[in-house]
Parts: C-alpha cells; structure tokens; sequence
C-alpha cells in the first residue's frame, strides 16, 4: 500500500500509466458492456453505406470507420480484448520463464548450466517466426495457444541476459555471507538474486510489451494468430490499415496510437516501479519534493527581504 | 579446533579434456591448535594462503588433504547437509564491509536472515528483539534497524557484519581480514569489540590479517605463514619479542615503529624479490630463494616443524640447528 501511495506522490508519472493500463484492461474485461454497437453473433455490424468514415466527422461513429463499415470505437475497445490481455499474459508468462531458467542456470552453474545454455542457444539458432508457425501448427489456433507461442521462445532466449545478471549477483559479497550462513541455493536465489536483479527484469518486460502485439499481428497476417474476423489492434494495422495507408490512414493512426500509448505507459510504470524499489534511489531524483524546497526557498527569499527593507529605509 | 595436515591445492588445467598440468599448493601441510576462547592470528603477505586456510575451516573449500576437528567432529568431506547446520556454531567475518550487505535489505532482515535460515528464533517480535540485542551489543542503535546499508560508514557495516555473524550464536569465528578496509581509528574500535565479545561470551576466533601491530594486539598466539607453510607459531608476545624464524624477523623489521628514534637506530631486514609462484614452490625450505641465511641445506632439504622449548615451533635449519 506504501507503494502504491508513494507511487502517485513521488512518481506521478507512473502513477498516470498505472491508471493508463488499468483503464486498457477495463476496456478490454467490460469491452460487451462498454462498446456504442456490440457484437452480434461474433461479430460487428457491417454496412456499406457508412464505410470509411473519417474519425471526428460523425458521431454515432466518434472514431469513424473502416472499409467494411464497422465502428472503429467498438472494433478498438474489442481489440484491447485481444490485444491487450495477449500482451500482458504473454509478457507475464515469458518474464517468470526467463526468471525460472535464467536464475536457476546462474546459481547451480556447472553441468546444469552448461547444457541449458546450449539449449538455449539452440532454439536460438531456429528463426523466431519459424518456431512461431511451427507451435501454430501443432496446438492449433486460440487465444491460449497464441500466448504459449509467443511467450516460449522469448522466454527462452531472454533467459540468457537474466542468466548475466544473476552470476554477477550470485558471486556477490552478500549472496557469499548467505552462503556462509547457511542458506541453500534456493534461499539464496528467492532473497538475494531475484531482487536484484528485479530492475533489469521490469525493464526489459516493459519494453516487450509492444512488440508483442505486433508478433500477434504478424501472425494473423499468415493465418496463425487468432481466428479470422476477431478485432486486434495489430490485424488492423497490418490488414486494412496497410492497404488503405494513403485512402483512410486513421486506420493505422488509431490503433498504432494506442499500441503507443500501452508501451508508453509500460515502460513509464516499469521504471517508476523500479526507482521505488530501489532504496538507494528512494523515490529518485525528482522526487526530492521541488514543491517542498520551492516553499522553503520562498520562505528564506521572505524573511530576507524583512530583514533587507529596513536596511534599505535606513 | 585441531587441524593436522591441512592441504589446499587448487588444480590447474589445460586445454579442452582439462588435463591437469600442475596444481597450486595455496595451502601445504599446516597444522595447528586453537583453544576454545582464545585467539590464533595468522600472519604473512599476500599469496600466503592466510584467506584459503580460512575458507577450508569453514568447508567452503573441498580440501585435498589433512584433517579438521572441530569439537570432536571431523569436518574433512562433512556431507553439505550437515555442514549447513554446523554454520550455527561456525561463522566468518569478512574483509569487504561494502559488498557483504545486501543493499535491499534493512538492517534488521542483514542481522535476521541467519535466523531465519536455520529457525533458531520464531515469531517476528522475538526476531525483532534479538535483533535489538545484537545491534546493542555490536554498539550500534536499535533504530538503525530500518535503515539501509547505503546509509551507513564502513566502520558500522562491518559491525553489522558482525552482528549477523554474532545473530546465531556461534562459537567460532574466522575474521578474514576485518578490519584491512577500515581505517585506523575504526580499526581500533572494531578490534576492541571483538576482544569484548571473546570475553564476554567466550568465542574463539581466527584472527586473519597482515597488520602485525593489529594481530598482536588481539591474538594469543600467532602463526606466521609463508608460500602455504606455517613458518613460526607461539605465543604472541614470544613471536614479537623473540623472533626466530628470519622471515619472522623480517616482517616484524619491516612493519614502522611509532617511535622515530627506535625506528631509525633499528637494523632493517631487506627481503629482495617477490614470493615464488606456488604451483612451483622451491625445494628445501620454502624460503630459501629469499632468506639472507640461505646455504646449500636449506636449498636441498626441508626442515622440520620443531619446538625450540617455550612452545614456540619454528622450522629453520638455521633455529634448530639439526
């Protein structure tokens, strides 16, 4: 709870894309609830004659339309459905497997961790997108299946930099005292190595995020992703939003906007987390109240002009 | 605490099978006793394998040959298991105040994380107060309990340091080089509380370091160390007053006197060159390339661990005389 109020004191800013990605897992939980026009029978009306509609122009369209006549409000608020909970699923189960591999790798060292590099380096070695189509293939279209697809391999090959950090913690003074004090590999790893290298994890997991939606949308431009017809914000950017760049370009504005803003508010959240949890950092920098120091200065800049007028008078 | 024999000798390897082409005798056939409460501080330069004979006490390192007894139990290949339980009574004290604490813990978790290891104490408020008690007795206050390590100078990590080893009761403590990061003023007061500790709860240490005036000031006996042989061991004051050993006599010559006047009318002992590698260590006396007494025994023999009466063991042809 500490956390969270110093969160919005002393990281507004975090705090600002806490309720950013809030709001875009609302939308995407109540989207039947919020959406101006809902779905009817898996999927959004569709009428010629209201086909590309710019946004702001109409507003029982606030958002205009697309090709097919769908609203593109509802088609968004739908997408974050998509798009938003793949990301944060996919993010979340690809963080804890770099984690688990990476950490387990460092502090056993030895045999273990020499064959799970090579492993590691293995599926490396196999293209991404490859290895995507091929899990595709095998588990079949789906929502569950798209995030164990995406979430694999990058946890695999993430593992290795977690890996990095995690030797470097381990050969440390204090993770040697643990040892000394009889912890087990496992004490030491959850109380020493984890949280040490939590900066490093939030980070890269922040950044990850976009680039999900549009691993998710590539695969639905080969027929992988999930099935056809489903809103995604990343379908739309590389299906109408491509061919339509120059005819309707809200097509790929508002949906890129909002890939934006969910990395955005990610990365400014991450790093805002990461600073409060550091307590060499406390709050950081900025936090050092610039509105508390600005009254005190004040104050002084007060009672020296008190103490400068009668001089002046005199 | 009775060690016989001890040898370390770390391999060396080449090449891509690891074929062994020599090993590091860091530590030779050493072979002492410390008493229960009382201090035994190892001397002697850097790449003596002063900080390898303190790790082998603790089982951090497999040791190749030699025995341990601690309290009747023999710690040589003790299985990992019950070595982690014998942390409780066995603790060390590291030289580097600055990388022992974890900077995201408070002090309180430091001082604690022993105790939560091996369960000694239960339920968070008698955590709270042995941790208390612990900063109380290293000289710090219990308030300090919520602040970071960041937060503090180096002479009072290393005191924090020596609460959490203190945290589990232990009887014996190996202090690797404590006080070599501080500076002397802190030096001091950190030597002092150890001492008040010994006499206090009675625990024994082994007391590693290559400040003489230091380690005579806390130890009861001294063993002098040189190429991973223990050159010279007895009483401290012995060892200060009547060095025998010429390597003894060197250290003890090289180290400054307060007192100008002394210093200067003093003979000083030169030692030329650098210790040899110890992967080839030289025949006869490990000393012999730099010793200013050298002749052709010493080159081809290896002398002997002898007490020359008073319980002071020297091993010197030139001492024994035999």
């Amino acid at each position: 709870m500490t956390l969270l109020k110093d969160l919005f004191q002393k990281k507004t800013l975090g705090g600002i894309c806490l309720v950013i990605l809030i709001i875009f897992l609302l939308l995407a939980i109540f989207a039947d609830v919020i959406v101006p026009t809902p779905m009817v029978d898996g999927s959004l009306s569709k009428s010629v004659k209201d086909s590309l509609i710019a946004p702001f122009t109409n507003w029982s369209h606030p958002l205009g339309t697309d090709r097919l006549g769908q609203d593109l409000l509802s088609y968004m608020i739908y997408g974050a459905r998509t798009s938003v909970i793949l990301c944060v699923c996919c993010t979340i189960l690809s963080t804890i497997m770099q984690l688990v591999i990476g950490v387990l790798s460092a502090v056993f060292g030895g045999w273990f961790d020499l064959i799970v590099q090579r492993v590691v380096d293995a599926v490396g070695c196999i293209p991404m997108m490859l290895l995507l189509l091929l899990m595709m293939s095998m588990m079949g279209n789906g929502i569950p299946q798209l995030i164990i697809a995406l979430a694999v391999p990058s946890g695999i090959a993430g593992s290795r930099m977690v890996r990095s950090a995690a030797i470097s913690v381990k050969d440390s003074g204090y993770c040697n005292n643990s040892d000394l004090l009889g912890g087990t590999a496992i004490w030491k790893s959850v109380k020493h190595v984890v949280p040490n290298i939590m900066p490093l994890i939030i980070i890269n997991a922040a950044g990850s995020l976009g680039s999900v939606v549009m691993m998710e949308a590539s695969m639905n431009f080969l027929g992988y992703g999930v099935s056809a017809g489903t809103p995604s914000w990343g379908a739309l950017i590389t299906g109408q939003g491509r061919e339509m760049l120059f005819k309707a370009p809200w097509l790929c504005i508002v949906p890129g906007l909002a890939i934006t803003i969910l990395t955005f508010s990610a990365c400014m959240f991450g790093d805002a987390i990461r600073d409060l949890l550091d307590p060499r950092l406390k709050g950081g920098v900025g936090s050092y109240n610039t509105k508390k120091l600005d009254k005190i200065l004040r104050k002084l800049d007060a009672s020296s002009a008190k103490k400068n007028k009668p001089n002046a008078a005199a | 605490m009775l060690v016989n024999d001890l040898k370390m000798h770390f391999p060396v390897t080449k090449g891509l099978l690891r074929r062994q082409i020599g090993s590091v005798k860091a530590v030779d056939g050493v072979s002492f006793a410390v008493k229960r409460g009382k201090t035994l501080g190892i001397v002697g330069e850097s790449g003596s394998g002063k900080s390898t004979i303190g790790n082998c006490l603790l089982s951090r390192l497999p040791i190749t040959g030699g025995d341990i007894m601690f309290e009747g139990v023999n710690m040589r290949n003790i299985p990992a298991g019950s070595m982690r339980k014998m942390r409780k009574t066995l603790q060390m004290i590291t030289q580097d105040p600055f990388a022992s604490l974890d900077p995201r813990f408070t002090i309180r978790k430091c001082i604690s994380e022993g105790i939560e290891i091996h369960n000694t104490i239960s339920g968070k408020q008698a955590i709270d107060e042995k941790v208390s008690e612990m900063l109380n007795t290293v000289g710090l206050r219990p308030e300090f309990a919520d602040r970071f390590p960041h937060e503090f100078s180096g002479g009072q990590r290393q005191r924090i340091s020596i609460a959490r080893a203190l945290a589990l009761q232990p009887s014996f403590i190996v202090c690797d080089e404590v006080v070599s990061a501080l500076d002397v003023s802190i030096q001091a007061q950190i030597v002092s509380l150890l001492m008040k500790l010994q006499q206090e709860i009675g625990l024994t240490y082994v007391f590693i370091g290559h400040d003489l005036s230091v380690v005579r000031f806390i130890s009861h006996e001294v063993a002098v160390m040189y190429l991973g042989k223990i050159m010279e061991i007895t009483s401290s004051d012995e060892l200060y007053d009547h060095p025998l050993h010429p390597y003894t006599q060197a250290l003890i010559s090289a180290a400054p006197i307060p007192n100008p006047d002394v210093d200067r009318a003093r003979e000083r002992i030169l030692l030329k060159g650098e210790i040899p590698s110890p992967m080839n260590p030289p025949k006869g006396c490990n000393f012999c390339t730099r010793c200013p007494h050298a002749d052709n025994r010493c080159r081809e023999e290896e002398p002997v661990f002898a007490d020359v009466g008073n319980h002071h063991f020297v091993a010197c042809h030139k001492v024994t005389g035999r």
